[in-house]
């Protein structure tokens, strides 16, 4: 600092800037997360302890709206819909994912096109999807008269019109649309796995399954890792996928968390409600993350020693 | 997450808001004053008939900003209005019906509006319950724009001839032409497509079983007794029997839809309100010719109503003269003539001539005028004008499990439905 004032000139601006300008130029984008993402979460957390209904408001109602939430037997189906929902689309979408990478990974011909082919359901907006499978799975429309038409008259697929099993249609539409995604996480991390550690393994005598399992799969940690926190938010947030597949129906059957929040905060006029629930929402988020955050990172350090 | 895709959506809504905005100040310059509209009319005839208030307003020098916000029945309108009030961008007129004109206004966010009611004579060119629904403490703070009927069964005749099937009279008889329209192989019912169509549908039932004065004291009054009563277990079992005759794989279809295969001739008839009209007309026939309209029949008799009306506010981004312009023009015979022909309903304003109006308006007038005067004319629930956003949710939660299991009593329906009414009823009013 001493040497900078007593050159003088342009050269303290310039270091000033050196220093500054990185700092200055994240400023706005800083300030927009912290009033945009955490301000908000900040004031729904306080919106959920407060009496407000049609319009926000300030009165006090301490945990009274999550009292009146855990009795309510729609908050419930919502709930259970995205654990059912939740653990099958993370699941399937791994293992649908995985299964795809390691078959596309065998050196195999026009691979760039069935990549292309698996990747593409991802660039369909999620309320194309829904329109798609909801004709596709409508008893009338789609598959079940197909499958009659071609004879089989027996044959009944009405998952989407039966209340018990209308979440298991969301679930079909949700994997197809994410499954590809997943493929491609797992190809890129299948191709970063130094061959010469397989080579080896075969030259040890390992068998093939011995060397995916053994080797190949563990090695591929963090990108489940990345897989799982980018599935297990997708499925929390879903909302667009459900209103235009089922539209929450038959009846609300297929309610999820988000559904409830935006028809009780927005549609029904009971804000109080609709912020309990975005908070316990991210609660599950946040519930969801923390441990896989933190084996990771600890991980991440561990490794660092060695 | 969440609250960050809340904040892009709002953002989208606010600049589709403001561009809608910029679209109509390309207008003539206003002499005497503006007023913004904030509508969720954007749709056809509508839209058409907003434009037509908008030129009526015009002639007499005022401008009419038309905040049309699309989609989700008016759920985004409301969003938007809780949005613009939160920032002190308040619409000089928004489209608000039922018991949330009384919320607003219980806000002290209403204008008052008795100097046009005066001048215009509302208390009797009004129907005594619907002017009592436009006023708060007393006073005129809303105009309504029509009067829609929701029990209105819409029955394809030469569906009922191919099955021979009598025009229903009663309940029974009722039953007899689905039973027969299901032996002919046809969809006795089209609906059940979703919670709303129930809903609307059990609108109907619970007038034509229960009659006004149970209506009234269940929806309106949420008694419990009425609500858990004899008279709402046999409503909820006459749904259950609708159900038996509506086609299970028409799940998530839409009520225009439905109308459609009624006109087609593939369904026989449809529980619906009068705006299916539109619908009917579009598809190339004529309603009360080749579609009858009959009030769901029943032991009583009566006229389930649904009233557009937008309220008005104060401290508004609008001009006080222009916003007595809106609420008076909107009240004139032509506006309600031209606007009502268009949308399917008829006309709020008293004495205004229906010639040319379809026969299923003038048997509506009809009726409403029988109504009015054997006190049966009652405000639709489904339709918001019983109860508030949290008790209407309330009551279509229950309908929705009940319609959706078929293992459920209709006793344990009317059960749910006065415990969880009164529990929604409580949270709003905290």
């Amino acid at each position: 600092m001493a040497d900078s004032s007593s050159s003088g000139g342009a050269m303290p601006i310039r270091r000033w800037l050196d220093r500054w300008l990185p700092k200055l130029a994240l400023v706005p984008s800083g300030v927009a997360l912290l009033v945009f993402v955490y301000g908000f979460i900040g004031w729904t957390i306080w919106l959920s302890l407060t009496t407000s209904s049609l319009l926000p408001n300030n009165t006090f109602a301490g945990l009274r709206q999550y009292e009146v939430l855990f009795k309510l037997d729609i908050w419930w189906v919502s709930v259970i819909n995205l654990a059912i929902f939740g653990v099958l689309y993370v699941a399937l979408c791994l293992a649908i994912g995985l299964f795809l990478a390691i078959l596309l990974d065998q050196k195999i011909r026009a691979e760039g096109w069935l990549r292309t082919i698996y990747l593409y359901p991802l660039a369909l907006s999620l309320v194309v999807t829904g329109v798609v499978w909801k004709w596709l799975l409508n008893p009338s429309l789609g598959l079940e008269q197909f499958v009659h038409a071609l004879g089989w008259t027996g044959f009944s697929f009405d998952w989407l019109i039966n209340p018990d099993m209308a979440i298991y249609a969301v679930v079909i539409a949700a994997v197809w649309q994410a499954s590809g995604f997943v493929t491609a996480l797992f190809l890129a991390g299948l191709r970063g796995i130094d061959s010469s550690i397989i080579k080896a393994a075969q030259i040890d005598g390992a068998s093939l399954p011995r060397v995916y399992l053994s080797i190949i799969i563990p090695s591929l940690r963090p990108v489940f890792f990345s897989a799982i926190i980018l599935l297990v938010s997708l499925a929390i947030k879903s909302f667009d996928l459900v209103i235009a597949l089922t539209g929450g129906g038959p009846g609300y059957s297929t309610w999820v968390p988000a559904i409830f929040m935006y028809d009780f905060g927005f549609n029904r006029g009971q804000i109080g409600l609709g912020a309990a629930a975005a908070t316990l929402m991210m609660a599950a988020v946040a519930l969801a993350m923390l441990p896989m955050l933190i084996a990771e990172l600890k991980g991440r350090r561990d490794g660092h020693k060695n | 997450m969440t609250q960050t895709r809340w904040a892009v959506r709002g953002l989208q809504l606010g600049a589709a808001v403001a561009a809608l905005s910029i679209g109509a100040a390309a207008h003539a310059a206003p002499e005497n004053g503006t007023v913004s509209v904030l509508n969720w009319w954007t749709s056809g005839s509508e839209a058409k008939s907003m434009n037509v208030l908008q030129d009526m307003l015009a002639s007499d020098g005022y401008k009419m900003i038309n905040n049309a916000v699309s989609g989700g029945g008016g759920s985004n309108a409301r969003t938007v209005l809780k949005s613009r009030i939160q920032s002190n961008n308040i619409p000089g007129a928004a489209q608000i019906k039922g018991p949330e004109i009384q919320q607003w206004c219980k806000a002290g966010l209403a204008m008052n509006i008795d100097k046009v009611a005066a001048d215009q004579n509302w208390a009797k060119i009004l129907p005594g319950p619907v002017a009592k629904g436009m006023q708060c403490d007393g006073h005129f703070v809303a105009v309504p724009f029509n009067l829609h009927r929701i029990n209105w069964v819409w029955i394809n005749k030469s569906a009922m001839e191919k099955a021979d099937a009598a025009m229903p009279t009663d309940w029974n008889s009722f039953v007899a032409a689905l039973k027969k329209l299901k032996a002919a192989g046809i969809t006795p019912i089209a609906g059940g497509g979703d919670t709303w169509q129930v809903a609307t549908e059990f609108d109907a039932v619970a007038l034509a079983t229960g009659g006004a004065d149970f209506y009234r004291k269940a929806f309106v009054d949420l008694d419990e007794a009425a609500l858990s009563g004899p008279k709402m277990v046999k409503s909820l079992e006459r749904l259950r029997t609708l159900q038996r005759y509506e086609d299970p794989n028409g799940q998530g279809l839409a009520w225009n839809h439905d109308t459609g295969l009624v006109v087609k001739g593939e369904a026989g008839m449809q529980i619906m309100g009068d705006w299916a009209k539109g619908e009917i007309t579009n598809a190339g026939a004529t309603p009360g010719d080749e579609i009858a309209c009959v009030a769901l029949p029943g032991e009583h008799t009566g006229f389930v109503y649904n009233a557009d009306s937008f309220e008005m506010f104060k401290n508004s981004n609008s001009d006080e003269a222009a916003q007595y312009a809106f609420a008076r023009t909107a009240l004139s015979p032509a506006f309600q003539r031209k606007f009502n022909k268009a949308k399917g309903s008829i006309p709020v304003r008293q004495g205004v001539s229906l010639e040319g109006f379809d026969a299923c308006a003038q048997k509506a007038q009809t009726a409403f005028k029988a109504a009015v005067d054997n006190n049966t004319l009652v405000p639709s629930y489904s339709q918001d004008m019983a109860e508030n956003g949290a008790v209407k949710g309330s009551l279509f939660d229950v309908i929705a499990k009940f319609y959706n299991d078929k293992d459920m009593s209709a006793k344990d329906a009317a059960t749910q439905m006065a415990s969880q009414a009164q529990q929604a009823q409580m949270m709003s009013q905290l």
